[in-house]
Order: structure tokens, then sequence, then C-alpha cells
């Protein structure tokens, strides 16, 4: 793949893209660095160094952010939105991809007006159904709760690999007697593995990241998410910033680690024919 | 290589796993023996006040009795997930609210508990400042108690007076001629700022609400006798956009500021002053403490009055939050034995004794020997007993945050526009008499107390 | 790769064949039944969460609810009227509209570049997109508190040293003109990691052998751009125009966490203004007008966006 690119080409190509590494890693180095600070430092000179390599602020930051709890919750809440949307965007993306029912724009429709609902003013009412469900501080319909806000925008997603992926393989596969199910289990889910990696991970981020909805819904520290522990710690006034900056770092670890384990499970651009290694 | 059925397997049965296991995580919340739950929400808080909280607060309240077991949450935002709550007659049985003003829609819609049966049974109305506990009622009975008294006034950091060779300021001027004199050496004239929290902005226009225009017109305006476009209290509006493109406020740094940062230089001796509301003291204990050695630095003094036609000393009276009973509670008792556990002299010693600033509840009276306090408490201590003895004289005004219906409030907040000079002062106050029209009518203003007339 | 295994498993007959047998069938409508049985669960699972709490937050925008009673009275039109009489609506909505001209510029653009830089750099990629990703991954206080306190402070951060040399550098966040892009520019910076792996995902899914047969008949950088990659990943693109265009209309966190719509409504978005009236000063039902008006305006250009390209959109 590198013939037809000039030597100059690459090496602009890989400057562009270490500045863009560097606007991007810069803040999370901040957060590092002042981690190892005790707040006053921090307050002072946010640049410097940190004099001494002290880890006090990430036992207080574990401790009272109650990152243990809140990682059994975060994955608990996190893995069931990313196994709920999964589940139901790639059959739906398939579905609207292939046209197959005579409503689909229609379908499509409704899903783009969806996201168009800004989420803080619909908490009322869905406030109201989780009381009277006694479903308040339960993790798992959180869970559902964030799949179903995301849902546009990854049946979205899917259709968009779905859309890639010829007729013929379909059809070929129906012809040889498959039905629908196994079409799909065999055939177009394997191809649009991208597609649910990719649809995963955003999802899984932005189910880490929540807090709008966690913190309505979740009750009792107990069923607290490791992202509302965190931000127990940030008060309006008063915030200990050298313990914020090493809760922060706590905080990406999980994700940093999966996203990096799940990158293999990527497959490379599908073939239609040839044979590629 | 494995096909992709298998690969997906295992990670889906994991999931899977977890989620048979989800219910018995769900539901299983430790429960203390036989005791009876009872919870608060909060604010979020840094390590070192939520442990102040869990041993004076939760630890030395379950030790004092053995029905009950208090349980504090943290929460970003508890304000929001509280009205949320109590909308659909949730919530935690202890409701830590942001005032008065805030008390109204709630106690009229029935989602807290009169306490007035409360009050006779633990003698609150005895214990606590007149004004204080009538600002917490609604049509006579008792809803809300405003927990800690917060004030305004100036921070001064005594080596920098000394080095230009000032006095505290007793005056508007001697404060105004201190300032331009370290102007002049390009010193901050005083350091504060509303960065990330924007609200910061009702110190400001409530300080010169209090001492330029005066508890007298403040008062009738908050009864609808008088308009909020009266000369006394547009005066007071131009006065703080004055300031504010002086650079007395905060220099041309005002958005870029907090408290902590504010504190930080003048600990560093960058400004003499910062003025701002006596919550202040939370953040100085991090910058003058007996590590840095300079915990003798810091002084507090009330803010001047301004002209002559008003008394002296005057002290801008304002609560931090309220405590109200969750009418929905199943232990409402228990959430009265809280709320008065937190009413009582010892828990303002015990609490400010290590987090100064944020309890100064608001007895009649407290016997407090400051000599029994060290540094910042000390200090913060008599700050506390100083603004007590003048509101039991009647020398006080009205903190936006505390008394202002909501809505009046929030156009407060939006006094910057007057400050950067998009609205004229008239603009802004034809603007909040129209809003606090409606208020008054919709009866969601509190009960004003009466200053001495 | 294991995909040319599925090939062989499944079938040997030319494709020819099985499009005329397609054609020709009849559509039965059993067949057609299992259909609606796969779009359902996202479809009932998305109306129930928040269709039935949308529409009744939005028959909330025609009453005066506090946002706290157990009843409200029907006012018609009154909320949207003040609204509309109220000036900082306009900012915000103003401010709303830049902001989505600007993400629908700067970060797609840099997003899109990223990604074909990368989909030539096989080995490099993961770390690359990891470190993109930060900035998405990050908790949006922590890069609130970062860019506050240390990039745009001009007393310690970056600002302040620029100063401390000598260089009057302005504070961003203070001046009336600039607090909004800086605002935007925090926001931006933390989205476009976001774009770069939904389009590198989408680039690589690009058919291989319709590249090698543009390599073959010698096509250049931008011709292989222009023939092979961009339609391949065209729904791809408008669907992130469309989404970002309604986002542009949503945008809240950044704007509260930096600036809480100031100074002097300068940083006033719409989800601000609803914020406040839904939780600081009682009024609900102003609150859900303005979200009302939100979604509107997120929904208008989006649908005409996808009906002037909807010949695209069948492709």
């Amino acid at each position: 793949m590198s013939a037809g690119r000039s030597p100059i080409q690459s090496v602009a190509g890989h400057l562009v893209l270490l500045v863009l590494a560097a606007t991007a890693l810069l803040p999370l180095t901040l957060v590092a660095v002042n981690s190892l600070k005790p707040h006053s430092e921090v307050v002072r000179n946010p640049l410097a160094l940190p004099t001494s390599l002290n880890f006090a602020n990430y036992r207080a930051a574990w401790d009272f952010g109650h990152f243990g709890t809140g990682f059994t919750n975060s994955f608990m809440l996190t893995g069931t939105a990313v196994v709920v949307v999964l589940g139901c965007a790639s059959l739906a993306g398939y579905v609207l991809a292939g046209k197959k029912i005579p409503a689909w724009p229609a379908v499509m429709l409704y899903f783009l007006i969806a996201v168009t609902v800004p989420i803080q003013l619909f908490l009322f009412p869905l406030y109201f159904a989780f009381a009277m469900l006694h479903l308040l501080g339960n993790v798992i319909a959180v869970g559902v709760v964030i799949a179903a806000i995301n849902m546009p925008l990854s049946v979205f997603l899917m259709r968009t690999f779905f859309l890639k992926v010829p007729n013929e393989l379909e059809d070929a596969a129906l012809v040889d007697g498959a039905n629908t199910y196994h079409v799909l289990r065999d055939v177009l889910l394997p191809i649009v593995s991208p597609g649910l990696l990719t649809v995963g991970v955003i999802v899984g981020l932005i189910a880490w990241n929540e807090f709008l909805i966690s913190s309505t819904f979740l009750q009792g520290e107990g069923h607290f998410t490791a992202t509302l522990g965190f931000l127990s710690m940030n008060g309006t006034f008063s915030t200990n910033q050298g313990v914020m900056m090493a809760g922060a770092m706590i905080l990406i670890a999980p994700v940093v680690v999966i996203f990096v384990s799940v990158q293999r499970y990527f497959v490379e651009g599908f073939v239609s024919g040839a044979v590629k290694g | 290589m494995l096909d992709h059925g298998r690969r997906f397997l295992t990670p889906l049965l994991l999931v899977l796993g977890l989620l048979t296991i989800a219910p018995a995580a769900v539901t299983a919340a430790p429960t203390a023996a036989s005791r009876q739950p009872l919870s608060m929400w909060f604010w979020g808080a840094p390590p070192d006040h939520q442990m102040t909280m869990k041993r004076v607060l939760v630890d030395g309240f379950n030790a004092s009795q053995d029905t009950y077991a208090l349980q504090v949450e943290f929460r970003n935002s508890v304000d929001s997930d509280i009205q949320v709550a109590l909308a659909a007659n949730q919530g935690p049985d202890i409701v830590y609210g942001s005032g008065p003003a805030f008390v109204a829609p709630y106690a009229a819609s029935s989602k807290l508990v009169s306490m007035d049966a409360y009050s006779q049974k633990y003698g609150w109305k005895d214990r606590i400042l007149d004004p204080i506990y009538q600002s917490g009622t609604v049509g006579g009975k008792l809803y809300a108690l405003p927990n800690s008294l917060n004030t305004l006034g100036i921070f001064y950091n005594k080596a920098v007076l000394r080095k230009y060779g000032s006095d505290v300021p007793k005056t508007i001027e001697d404060l105004e001629a201190t300032m331009d004199k370290v102007k002049a050496d390009g010193l901050y004239p005083s350091v504060t700022g509303n960065k990330g929290w924007r609200p910061v902005n009702e110190n400001y226009a409530s300080i010169f609400l209090t001492h330029m225009a005066g508890p007298q017109t403040v008062y009738g305006a908050l009864t609808g006798k008088v308009p909020w476009t009266s000369p006394e209290i547009q005066a007071a509006v131009e006065k703080s956009a004055d300031w504010y493109q002086k650079g007395y406020l905060g220099g041309s740094d005002y958005v870029n500021l907090n408290f902590a940062d504010s504190m930080q230089l003048l600990a560093d001796g960058k400004s003499p002053f910062f003025i701002g509301p006596t919550l202040a003291f939370q953040f100085a204990t991090d910058f003058f403490n007996k590590d840095k050695g300079n915990v003798d630095d810091l002084g507090y003094t009330s803010f001047p009055t301004i002209g002559t036609g008003l008394a002296s000393p005057l002290y801008t009276l304002g609560t931090t939050a309220s405590l109200s009973i969750n009418a929905n509670s199943s232990n409402q008792d228990g959430a009265a034995q809280v709320i008065d556990y937190m009413m009582s002299q010892m828990f303002l010693e015990n609490m400010t004794a290590t987090w100064p600033g944020y309890w100064g509840v608001p007895l009649k009276s407290i016997d407090i020997d400051p000599s029994k306090y060290e540094g910042l408490s000390r200090e913060y201590v008599i700050a506390i007993s100083d603004m007590i003895k003048g509101v039991n004289g009647g020398n006080f005004g009205y903190f936006t945050a505390t008394f202002f219906p909501p809505a009046t409030q929030q156009e407060f907040i939006n006094i910057d526009t007057v400050w950067e000079g998009t609205s004229s002062a008239s603009d802004f106050l034809t603007r909040v008499d129209q809003t606090f029209k409606v208020e008054l009518e919709k009866n969601m203003v509190p009960p004003i107390p009466a200053p001495k007339l | 790769m294991s995909i040319t295994t599925e090939l062989g498993r499944t079938g040997h007959q030319p494709p020819i064949a099985a499009l005329y047998n397609r054609h020709i069938a009849p559509r039965a409508r059993g067949a057609r039944l299992k259909y609606y049985i796969l779009v359902a669960p996202a479809l009932l699972l998305s109306l129930s969460v928040v269709l039935v709490p949308a529409v009744l937050t939005a028959v909330a925008a025609f009453t005066d609810w506090n946002g706290v009673a157990a009843s409200a009275s029907w006012i018609g039109l009154d909320n949207f009227s003040s609204i509309f009489a109220d000036g900082v609506f306009w900012t915000a909505l103003a401010n709303n509209i830049r902001w989505m001209v600007l993400f629908l510029t700067i970060p797609m653009a840099i997003g899109l570049g990223a990604a074909m830089l990368l989909l030539r750099r096989p080995r490099s990629r993961t770390g690359y997109q990891l470190i993109f990703l930060i900035p998405y991954v990050l908790a949006a206080i922590t890069n609130a508190l970062v860019w506050l306190n240390i990039m745009y402070s001009p007393i310690a951060g970056l600002v302040g040293f620029l100063r401390k040399q000598g260089i009057n550098a302005p504070a961003p966040l203070a001046n009336l003109q600039t607090a909004l892009y800086a605002v935007a520019a925090v926001d931006m910076w933390h989205f476009w990691g976001f774009l770069t792996v939904v389009y590198l995902a989408s680039l690589r899914q690009t058919p291989v052998d319709h590249i090698e047969a543009a390599h073959i008949e010698g096509a250049s950088g931008m011709q292989l751009f222009r023939y092979v990659y961009f339609p391949s990943i065209r729904p791809t693109l408008q669907l992130m125009f469309v989404m970002i265009t309604i986002f542009s209309f949503l945008s809240y966190d950044y704007v509260k966490l930096l600036t809480g719509g100031g100074p002097a409504h300068s940083t006033e978005v719409l989800s601000t203004y609803a914020y406040t009236f839904a939780f600081s000063t009682f009024q609900f039902g102003k609150a859900a007008a303005v979200g009302l008006i939100m979604s509107l305006f997120g929904l208008l250009p989006a649908i005409l966006y996808t009906w002037l390209s909807r010949r695209d959109l069948q492709a």
C-alpha cells in the first residue's frame, strides 16, 4: 500500500499526525503530572513538575471516589448498554440498509427525530416511571436507558456498514438454502464486525462517562458508577485538584486497556472475490 | 483463527454472568443491624471535607443515639437531583437545599413536612436567629432551617498592607485609596472571580445593595412597596459596574479566577484584598496555614457602609444552605433529630475546627471563646460572632441567593451585563422589576425579615 | 482470512443466478414479517424510553408547570411568546448556529484528514487512534478543569506563561467576542478524535479490489480519494454531517462547565438557557418550550439535507 506515495508526502503525513497527537496528549500529560502534586501546588503552578513522586492523591481518590464498587457498577452499566445496543442496532441496521420493509423511510425519520430530543428535559417523566417500577438505583436499567438514547446513532452507523455489503453475498447465502438467521450469524455479522466494534466502542465510551442519567436515577452510594464517584469529589466551590487529576487517571485506565485489546478483533476491508492474506 | 461466533461468545458470557449477579449486587446494601436508615444528599466535596462530614456528622450522630443510622451521599448535581426526585415523591429523608427561596415551591406542592411540631419539641425558635428562622417559613409554618450563616466582607493580607503603609480599611474611601495605590504598583486591587461558577456574581450584587442602597430600600423592594428601579438601587448597581470596570474586582481577570485561585494570589501577596463571602474561609486554609507559616497574615473585616445615610456596620445576611424534611420520608422523626443535631453550637465548633467557613450555625447566641481556635478557624469564629451581634441588632441587608425569589435571583446573576456594558443599569433593573412582580403575585417570595427601621 | 472461508462454505454458484432469483421471486408477506421482528427491539426500546417522555415534555411546553407541583394549567403559546421576546434567546440561538458552522467544518476536516493518514499506516494506527481518543475518553469535567485552570488561565496556565514572557496574550474566556470560540475550541478538541475513529472504520471497509484496480490504472492519491474512498464513505460522511447538525443544537456540557453561559450571556446556548428555566427558576414549562425549539432547529437542517441527498441514500 505504500506504492504511489512519495517520501515527502510520507514525512509530511507523519508530521501532521505527530502534531495532532501532541495536542491530544498534552492535556493528558498535564493531568498525569498534576495528579502527583498536592492541591495548593496545582493551583499555584499547574505547569510545574512535581517536587516528589507522591501517590497520596491516588489513594485518596480511590477511597473517596469509591472506585471499587464504582468500577463494578460502571462495567455492568456499560456492558448492558453495549450489549443491548449492538443486539438491537445490528438487526435494525440490516433491515434498514436492505430496505426490507416498506416503512423504512418512516423508521429512519423517527430515529432522526429521536436524536434531536434534549435529554435533560425528558428526565422527569422517565424518573416517575422508574420510581413506580422500583427501578431507582438499578444499574442495569440505567444501562438500558442509555442504550435507548444512543440507539438512533448506532442504528444509522450500523446501516452504513451494512450498506457496503454487496447484495450478492446475501443472495448467494439465501440461494444456498440458509434462512435469515444463518445469513445474519454466519455471513453478514462477521462482515460488519468492524461496525459492531466501532459502535460498541463509541457507545461504551458514552456510557462509561455518562453522568446526567446516572446521577438522576442511581441512588445509594453502593450503586454509583465510577464516574459518579469521581464527580462526588468535585464541590461547587471547593475541589481538590490534585485528587481530581488522580481520579481522572484512574477513571480512564480501564477504558484505555479495553480499547487497545479490542483493536485486534478489527477485521480489515473485506474481500469480494480475491484471496488476500 | 477462531471463527467470529466463538470470539464474541466469551465477552458475551462474561456480560451475561455479570447480569446474573447484578440483581444481587443491586439490592444488597448492607444495613446496620436493626437501625432505621436515614439519608441525606450533599454537594460534591473533596476528600478532607468528606472525612470531616463523616467524622462529625455521620459518626457523631450515629453514636449519639441508637435508633437511626445516617448516611450521606455526595452528589455533584445535588440541586437538580433533588428537584427531579421530589417531583416524583422520592428523594432523601433530609433535604439539603439551596436556601429559603427554593423552599416555597416545594412547600406549596406538599413535598416538604411542616416542622412546627419539631420546632416546639426541640426549641428551635428560641435557639435560632430570628430573621433566619422567619426566612424558612412559608405561610407562617416552618419548612426549612437555614443551616449556616454566610456574609460578605473583606479578607486582607496584613503583610501586603504593611508593605504599602496602609491600615485595615474602615471607610470606602480608605478601601478605594489603598486599591488605587497597589494598582499603580501592578498588583490586583482585589482578587476574586467567577471562573467555573457564574453565580459568584451574586456576591457583588448583594454587597452593594446592602452597603449602598441600604437595608430599608431593599426591604421595601422585596416586599413590593418600592420598585427595583428606585434611584438608590440603581446607584448601587452602577457602583458595582464602576468597581468592575476599574478593576477593583479581580483586575481584568474576574472571569479567569475562582475563589481558590484568589486565595492563592492573596497568600502570595499579589493583592491586599479578597472581597467576598465568609464561606471563602474554606479555601483560605489551603493557602494560609501552619505549614506555610503565614496563618497570621490573614485578617477579616466587614465591608464599609457607603454614604452617610446608613447605619454602620452592616452585615449582608445570607445562608449557604437549608435543611428540610421530605414529606415522603418514612423516618421523619429521625430526620428531625439529625437536623437538631446540626443546629447546635457543638456541631458548629466541631465542624469549624477542621472546616471553617461553611458551618456557621445561625444561633442566637454563641458562647465561643475564639482563643480556643487556631488560625483561620479563629478568624471565622470572630467574623460569625460579630455578624450575629449585628443581626440581633437589626443591622442587616439581604443576600440575593438567600432571600430573593428564584427568577429574580437569576436576574441578579446577570448583573454582569451591566458590568460588561451590554445593558444599562436602568434597563437591567426594569427587567428585574418585571420578573419580581410576577413572582410576587405567585407567592414565590420568602418571608423577608425586617431590618431596624 | 476467514471471510473467504465463509464464502467458500456458503456458495459455489455464480452470483448472477442469485440476482435473477431474487428479482422474480414473489415477496411473501410472511417473509416480511420477520424483518419487522428484527427491527422491533431497537424501535420499541427507543419509543418507550425516548418518545413517550419526550411527548409528555413537549406537552409541558404549553403549560406553566414549575417542575415540582403535581399539577399545572394550560397556557397555550404564552411560553413561546415570552421566550421570543427575550433577547437572551436570540443570543443563544445565534450562538448555536455559530457552533454548528464551526463543528461542521473544523472537526470534520481534521477527523477525515487524520483518518486518511492513518489508513496507510497499519502498524501505528491503533496507537494513534488511542491517543486521538484520549480527549473523548476523559470525562468532560476533567477536560474542563484542565482547560480552565491550566490552558486558559491567565495567571498560572499557558496564557499566563505567555504573559510572563512579555507576550500580551488575551484571556480567551474573558472577552465577550472570543468566549464562545474559546469554549467551542475545547469541545472541538475533545470531539474530532471520535470522528477519526468512525471515518477510519468506514474507510477500512472500502472494497480492496476497487483500490487495487485504481492502483493498476495508475491513479494518484487525489484521484484515489475522489473516485474510490470518497464514494465508499459518503454515507458515513452524510450521517455524521446530520448528527453534528443536530448535536450542535443540543450542546451543553462544555458551555456549562467552562463559563455557565457567561460572561454576560456571550456563551449562552439554548440548552443552558433551558436548563436555567428547568432547574434554577422553577419555570419548567419554558424549559420544555426551549427544548421543542432546540429539536426543531436541529431537525430542520437535518431533514433538508437528508431529502436533498435522498438519491444518494438509495445507494
